[in-house]
């Protein structure tokens, strides 16, 4: 983890880490819903299906080993 | 009369000043004995120590810590020294007071905490809490310092793919305080899409932590529009830059164990809500079952009462048949003897045994002598045969004498 240069493609990366979020609250809120409606198996079935490919995506996400440090190379001592 | 130059006041004054000036910044150190805010633009103190006083003389506007100061505070004075023409007197111009040593820090610490604290700084409610998942992430600590190797240390056992904005500055000394706003300003500034900064650094003296209980540090997290976690110092340690910030952890390597999860809890947490789908799942599956069960448990009841009534009336039936056989054999039985009886009765029967009919040549059963006159062809049927005759004479029963016709 020594510092680097600025990421690649920090815009794209962020948009990634949202959904990395968004994926996780989806999960979350399927399984809350699930568990608190009375549920209709057909209609559930879809849900199902979606828990199934966030988790798979979270998981494939999970696999990210690197960090990336950038230095912020600018002056802070003085007074401004 | 003299050679030496004579000065007017002014000039005197002038010439001192010129002199002292030369001392360029000095720093004094005392106990505050009288303490005067003025016209809510300038600040008189006078320091002294066991024998000699001087005031200082400064702008509220430069010394941002005014209110934390208090008489008996013994204090470092930063300022150059200089003479006040109007009055005649000397003090010092003062850029910063600090409290000095552990004593007046404490007590400094103290009263601009309660200050802050009635200004809402560190409210709870206004606390905001951390991404689930921070990914870009700003961090102010000092280079190659030990809370920067704890906290990228940490980092790299948990969540990866992340990317970490360092900023790096002095954390202690005079000038710590204006780097860490300056850094906090920046970042809000110039990188507001981040998702968390982390303010920290190693532990120290109450005096090394100094520039984390800075008015200025503190207002300028307080103000920071991205969410603040600190990590400053030890476990014990807290500083007023903890009690402004969102989210307070007790150390550097603890600002990343909270700001960012384990890569193994999130795993475990997601196969948590895989299993917790499943088992509204199979908990539903179960359910439906036990209503298929029932129906069909009702249906095989219902079925059974039906079979059970087809049963009686089949029973009935073949009671009824049972009833009607008996009828009938008694009615064959009967048929039986009323055939033996019958059979009884065959007149061949009685030929057999020796009786005979006797017939007149015009076919009529002969049961009197009437019936059969002298002369007259008879037929008579025995078992065998036919006997044919002729009528010679004929008697009455009662006289036992023959009837001659």
């Amino acid at each position: 983890m020594s510092p680097k240069q600025p990421p690649k493609q920090p815009t794209k990366q962020r948009k990634t880490e949202q959904s990395l979020s968004k994926a996780f609250e989806e999960l979350e809120s399927i399984t809350e819903s699930l568990e608190q409606d009375d549920i209709d198996l057909e209609k559930g079935i879809p849900q199902l299906k979606r828990g199934h490919e966030l988790a798979t995506f979270l998981k494939k996400r999970l696999q990210a080993i690197e960090n990336e440090i950038e230095e912020v190379k600018a002056s802070f001592e003085k007074d401004g | 009369m003299t050679d030496r130059p004579i000065f007017s006041v002014s000039e005197f004054h002038e010439m001192i000043n010129v002199h002292l000036a030369r001392l360029g910044e000095i720093v004094v150190e005392g106990e505050i004995s009288e303490l005067k805010e003025s016209g809510g633009k300038w600040l008189y103190v006078t320091i002294s120590d066991s024998a000699s006083t001087v005031k200082l003389f400064g702008t509220l506007w430069e010394l941002k810590n005014w209110r934390s100061l208090e008489v008996g505070m013994k204090v470092h004075a930063y300022g150059t020294a200089r003479t006040y023409a109007p009055y005649g007197t000397f003090s010092l111009t003062v850029s910063r007071i600090e409290p000095a040593g552990e004593g007046a820090l404490k007590v400094a610490f103290e009263r601009l905490k309660k200050q802050l604290e009635r200004e809402g700084l560190f409210d709870v409610t206004r606390k905001r809490t951390l991404p689930q998942f921070p990914k870009h992430i700003g961090l102010i600590t000092a280079k190659d310092s030990q809370a920067y190797n704890d906290f990228t240390k940490v980092l790299k056992h948990r969540m990866g793919g992340l990317y970490i904005y360092f900023v790096p500055v002095t954390v202690q000394g005079a000038s710590a305080p204006a780097a860490l706003c300056n850094a906090l300003k920046y970042l809000n500034q110039k990188m507001p899409h981040l998702d968390a900064l982390v303010v920290c650094r190693g532990g120290g003296s109450l005096e090394d932590l100094q520039a984390f209980n800075d008015e200025a540090v503190v207002r300028a997290i307080f103000a920071s529009s991205i969410p603040v976690i600190s990590g400053v110092g030890h476990e014990g340690d807290i500083t007023l830059t903890d009690l402004v910030a969102d989210v307070r952890a007790s150390t550097p390597s603890n600002s990343a164990e909270l700001l960012v999860k384990e890569r193994e809890h999130v795993l475990q947490s997601v196969d948590m809500l895989v299993r917790r789908i499943h088992r509204v799942f199979s908990a539903e599956i179960a359910e439906r079952k036990h209503n298929v069960d029932s129906a069909l448990t009702q249906l095989e009841h219902k079925l059974t009462n039906h079979v059970s009534y087809v049963n009686q009336r089949i029973e009935a039936f073949y009671n009824s048949v049972d009833h009607f056989d008996s009828s009938f054999q008694r009615a064959t039985e009967k048929q039986k003897s009323l055939s033996r009886l019958l059979t009884s009765l065959d007149y061949n029967a009685w030929l057999r045994k020796g009786f005979s009919m006797t017939y007149t040549s015009d076919g009529k059963l002969i049961r009197s002598i009437h019936d059969a006159p002298e002369g007259s062809d008879l037929s008579t049927h025995v078992t065998d045969g036919t006997i044919y005759s002729h009528v010679t004479k004929t008697t009455t029963k009662t006289a036992n004498k023959t009837t001659q016709n």
